[in-house]
């Protein structure tokens, strides 16, 4: 009864929002929430300006002024967008080829029982090989060029993808697989047409990851050895030349991070409840 | 009308079909002999456990015989195919990321059949099954009851010879199932096939068919008996489904308990 | 049925050494790919040698501190912020940024405030394992049925009683399985960090191999690092089916 009144009786502030689509609630949730953002995040500037000037070097520990001075001033000579550029085109080559191939692997061994149990004990093993530990063999396979570094990507790529979608062909439901017998449905009609869109929400999870495991490769690597990335930028403040560019860079992956990451997340809800509807969560 | 099972050849022979998961246990079924006509609408019936989904199986072609042999128009079954379309008994089958349209033109085009024809033929069962409004929507907005007139829609869409359907309305509710029980009916009406349907429900099985064949329970089940159903469609409650239902529910307890039917069993 | 996937798979290992025979007799090259019989022989010096033992066990005991710091840490930070909507209004957009930074970019900030060298790697470690641990920690804690806690606080148990004795038993499946991939992690991150400023361990031992083109050293190098990282998930699931198990009672286990 009273909810009734209320509705009924509401401010003319708040029926003007209704009308234009917004939920008052939701506003203000999401208002606080920036808020308290806000307000943290001068917490931590005042902090680390605190920090940066108890350590006393200003070389060695810049404080967020120094950061974005040194920001700017890179932006401009356009060192960053080089670093960004370098390291994000490794990360997109690799990526993609080691995605894409590791689609077409996961669905050949996923729908063979024998190639499945004949891969299985060099597959649990080589999980355990960090990528980034043959990079020392790429290194002499491939010389110190870009190809090097994409290949490393594309191998971490390609485990992952191939794992998830191995699962994927896995989970697919009997009886769409018998319906697709009934239709006569030769073997690669089955996976086109079947297999590979009823595996996709797993396709999508393993690529987050993959991606995930892309930016950590390609740093080490640089940081190894390139003439221009991300990892550069940090491999240069070791040697104390550049220690603000550092947390610059730290803190452009963590914003590239973040974006690759939302995108997964909006691929995979888009692609979530057209598939997994009805059967349940998936990753 | 009921078919006459003596004259043509029957569409669908089973000849002392026995199966098993282990050579090493005794069978879930032994020696079935059965004929299925042409155009007829045969029920199997029985408890769980007697095998009735597993004969289903190997009718379509998924699975094999121990011993025996399954003929459909004389040839040996080996594998599954368009003329056995199938109406399974969840929605699994159903692909999630099609439309209610897309799913059911799906053996279709897997066929190759033209876009033209595809579109034809769709709108047709699409008005069969009174799907029509919902021919754009994805199977994840549809009810149950759609869902299942989907795969009905699906079954009905190729020139197959044979519908098999393996309990389609035992999930849904009784609303739902009674509705369409007399749809399914209705459409048998007008696109006569061969229909091989699986129910555990005896009221079901004397609403749907022309013979009821009652599988007695397993292991080592056997066909009990076949009840010739001669009522007039669409059927209603009168007097003589009644005592159909009192027979064939005499029978299902004989068959049950693995003994001939007796006097005592007549509730 | 299990046999005949054994065969399979150990079929399946046997045709992956032929091949790789076969390429390393076609390109001919040791240098280049040096084949399975001078791996083995690759690898038996480095089990002979003491410092290969000293490496193993330096990354041994670096990954096993970073995990246990960081998984101790992140279960912390994952059960304040699952638990009280403050802590997760204030910290979840940090945990969500700082979970996207490589764990290896952070070598320099560390060694400035902790110093060159084993700190260094150890932040490092520790930032890997931490954030799969939390995030999970977090599921772990949402995950808990409200039943449950109405039940707790219907028979009268405090805030900290339903904390302890329903919150944290029945995240603990999912903070198993962000703690096995938080194990995967620290070893990458392990290995990472000693390739770039490491003077020991496995990661070193691989990458200054490449000084003197030694790919023979690398392979046997990596089949060690692969051992060592699978042993330690065996291990890891052993603890997980015995002192655990009552946790997993009932559910998939990831």
């Amino acid at each position: 009864m009273a909810a009734v009144a209320h509705v009924e009786t509401g401010s003319s502030r708040a029926s003007g929002l209704a009308r234009l689509g917004i939920d008052r609630a939701r506003l203000v949730r999401a208002g606080t929430s920036a808020a308290v953002l806000l307000v943290s995040l001068g917490g931590i500037l005042a902090l680390w300006k605190w920090g940066s000037r108890a350590y006393g070097v200003p070389l060695l520990f810049p404080g967020p002024a120094e950061v974005a001075d040194a920001f700017m001033d890179d932006l401009r000579k356009g060192d960053i967008t080089e670093a960004v550029g370098a390291s994000l085109a490794r990360i997109v080559a690799g990526f993609t080829i080691g995605t894409l191939t590791g689609i077409v692997v996961g669905l050949l061994l996923g729908s063979s029982r024998v190639l499945c149990a004949m891969t299985a004990p060099l597959v649990t093993f080589f999980r355990f090989v960090p990528p980034l530990a043959w990079f020392g063999v790429v290194l002499v396979w491939f010389g110190a060029g870009e190809s090097a570094k994409i290949v490393l990507i594309v191998y971490t790529s390609l485990f992952v993808v191939a794992l998830n979608t191995m699962e994927g062909v896995a989970k697919v439901p009997q009886d769409m697989v018998r319906m697709a017998g009934v239709a006569g449905a030769r073997t690669w009609q089955r996976l086109w047409m079947i297999v590979l869109p009823s595996s996709v929400p797993y396709i999508i999870a393993g690529a987050r990851v993959a991606m995930g495991n892309a930016f950590m490769t390609v740093v080490s690597a640089e940081m190894l050895g390139a003439s221009a990335g991300l990892g550069v930028i940090i491999n240069n403040g070791m040697t104390s030349t550049a220690v603000p560019q550092v947390f610059a860079a730290i803190l452009i992956l963590g914003f590239l991070g973040l974006g690759a990451d939302r995108l997964f997340m909006l691929l995979m809800n888009k692609a979530g409840t057209r598939l997994t509807y009805g059967r349940g969560e998936v990753a | 009308m009921s078919v006459d099972t003596s004259a043509i050849a029957p569409l669908l022979q089973m000849r002392a079909v026995t199966y098993g998961y282990k050579a090493s246990l005794p069978p879930i079924m032994e020696d079935i002999d059965l004929d299925i006509a042409s155009g007829e609408f045969f029920v199997l019936l029985g408890p769980s456990g007697c095998g009735k989904t597993t004969i289903l199986n190997q009718v379509a072609g998924f699975v094999h015989p121990q011993r025996g042999e399954l003929l459909v128009k004389g040839e040996r079954i080996t594998k599954p195919g368009p003329d056995r379309a199938v109406v399974f008994q969840g929605h699994d089958s159903l692909l999630g990321w099609l439309t209610v349209r897309q799913n059911i033109e799906f053996p279709l085009r897997v066929a190759g059949v033209a876009k033209s024809q595809r579109r034809r033929r769709v709108d047709h069962v699409l008005e069969l099954v009174e799907l029509g409004a919902q021919e754009a929507k994805f199977p994840h907005e549809l009810s149950g009851g759609m869902k299942q007139r989907v795969q009905i829609a699906r079954g009905l869409v190729t020139d197959s010879r044979m519908l098999l359907m393996d309990e389609p309305f035992g999930a849904l509710d009784a609303q739902t199932r009674s509705s369409l029980q007399l749809e399914l009916s209705a459409i048998w009406e007008r696109e006569r096939r061969t229909v091989l349907f699986i129910t555990h429900d005896i009221a079901e099985a004397v609403i749907l068919a022309d013979r009821v064949g009652v599988m007695s329970a397993g292991p080592r089940a056997y066909l009990h008996s076949i009840v010739t159903i001669d009522l007039p469609r669409p059927r209603t409650r009168t007097p003589e489904f009644n005592a159909l239902v009192d027979r064939l529910e005499a029978t299902v307890t004989a068959a049950k308990a693995r003994r001939p039917l007796e006097k005592e069993d007549a509730a | 049925m299990t046999s005949s996937r054994t065969l399979l798979g150990l079929s399946g290992v046997l045709a992956a050494v032929l091949l790789w025979a076969a390429g390393a007799a076609l390109t001919a090259n040791t240098a280049l790919l040096p084949g399975p019989v001078g791996v083995a022989g690759s690898f038996g010096e480095l089990l002979a040698q003491e410092s290969t033992r000293a490496d193993v066990v330096g990354t041994l005991r670096r990954a096993a501190l970073g995990f246990g710091i960081g998984t101790a840490g992140g279960i912390l930070v994952g059960a304040a912020i699952g638990a009280f909507a403050l802590v997760r209004r204030l910290l979840n957009p940090y945990l969500n940024f700082l979970r996207m930074v490589a764990p290896i970019a952070w070598i320099v900030p560390a060694t400035i405030w902790l110093g060159v060298g084993e700190p260094s790697i150890l932040f490092v470690v520790v930032y890997a394992a931490a954030f799969p641990v939390a995030i999970n920690t977090i599921s772990g804690i949402a995950s808990v049925e409200p039943d449950k806690l109405r039940m707790s606080r219907a028979v009268g148990s405090s805030p900290g009683g339903t904390f302890f004795r329903i919150l944290i038993p029945a995240a603990v499946p999912y903070v198993l399985a962000g703690a096995r991939l938080a194990l995967g992690l620290s070893f990458m991150a392990v290995v990472g960090a000693e390739m770039v400023v490491g003077q020991s361990g496995l990661g070193h031992l691989i990458y200054s191999a490449r000084t003197f083109s030694d790919t023979s050293t690398m392979f046997a190098g990596i089949v060690l690092l692969g051992l060592v990282g699978y042993l330690a998930d065996v291990v890891f699931l052993t603890v997980r089916r015995t002192v655990f198990a009552r946790y997993n009672a009932g559910r998939e286990v990831g």
